[in-house]
């Protein structure tokens, strides 16, 4: 085990990206891993919002023109090895956003995530289920912990 | 300077109890040794066994996430109706809208609880042989509203083309 994938795997750094939508798949997230009765951090997950920092990136929300670009600035900044996790119907399809012809048009909406950066997990919900999101997180760490 | 005492003999002693007993413990431990072990399990969304196949949940689905797989093995529930299919909910077209959970009959109209869930359908005994012997009262254009959907998949579809 290189010092590298020793140290990631005592503090695995999760950032969570919001890119429209209606934030409650954001509360569930760091009710995920905040909160006394989930509580992620007990596996050494943490929460940040350095993207220079992060191993996981999760995104909720349909992205739309407006976030498009931040969303892949912060996807290029994130160092290898990084992991993707739609979070979320409107991340994985567009939800109740896309092809419903409410306040926000279709045209806006960019989405589904798959459309802009590869996406290694998803998770179904709305909003997404705590027990959903930390099966979803402890499904990738395997992956992250072999990179190198 | 007893009250001073007090206070460090009852913390000694709560902090005793969270140390050695797990006293006030919110964790869920459960799901604590399913991560542990790699082995968190979803949950299910649709109860098998209390389903009676009749297909209204894949009907009235506005996103189309809801299909009807075969069943091994038809069961036959009354004398004129074999149940030969159960619902499969796909999760990544699902939009979590609980029509399919407030459409189905052995909720709207027997008052159990649904046996298609789009988050988890729980724990239950729900005894169909029984419920479809009970007499139940439904009004007329309910029934219509239910025959429609139940009959005919194009509803919500010509509604969108009508739009």
């Amino acid at each position: 085990m290189g010092i590298k994938s020793f140290s990631r795997a005592r503090a695995i750094h999760v950032m969570l990206v919001y890119t429209g939508g209606c934030n409650g798949c954001d509360i569930e997230i760091v009710n995920s891993i905040l909160s006394p009765r989930f509580d992620a951090e007990q596996y050494n997950v943490f929460l940040t919002w350095n993207p220079r920092e992060a191993d996981v990136l999760v995104v909720t929300g349909p992205v739309t023109h407006l976030n498009r670009k931040p969303l892949e600035a912060i996807y290029e900044a994130i160092p290898n090895p990084k992991l993707v996790v739609a979070a979320g119907s409107c991340a994985l399809m567009g939800g109740v956003y896309k092809n419903c012809y409410g306040d926000i048009q279709s045209e806006e909406i960019e989405g589904p995530v798959e459309n802009i950066i590869p996406v290694n997990a998803k998770i179904p919900g709305c909003a997404v289920r705590p027990q959903d999101v930390l099966a979803g997180v402890v499904s990738l760490l395997p992956t992250l912990l072999d990179a190198d | 300077m007893r009250s001073i005492l007090r206070i460090a003999f009852e913390g000694a002693f709560t902090n005793f109890k969270r140390i050695f007993f797990a006293a006030d413990r919110v964790t869920d431990m459960e799901l604590r040794r399913q991560i542990s072990t790699l082995s968190v399990e979803v949950d299910d969304r649709v109860d098998e066994r209390a389903c009676i196949g009749c297909a209204g949940c894949a009907n009235v689905c506005p996103t189309g996430a809801i299909e009807m797989k075969k069943l091994a093995s038809p069961e036959k529930l009354t004398d004129d109706w074999t149940k030969s299919e159960v619902p499969e909910i796909n999760l990544e077209k699902c939009v979590v809208c609980y029509y399919c959970h407030d459409f189905c009959p052995i909720f709207s109209l027997y008052g159990q609880k649904g046996t298609v869930h789009p988050s988890c359908v729980g724990d239950q005994e729900v005894n169909i042989a029984e419920c479809l012997e009970q007499p139940f009262k439904i009004s007329d254009d309910k029934l219509k509203v239910i025959a429609q959907y139940l009959s005919d998949k194009t509803v919500l579809k010509n509604k969108e083309e009508g739009d």
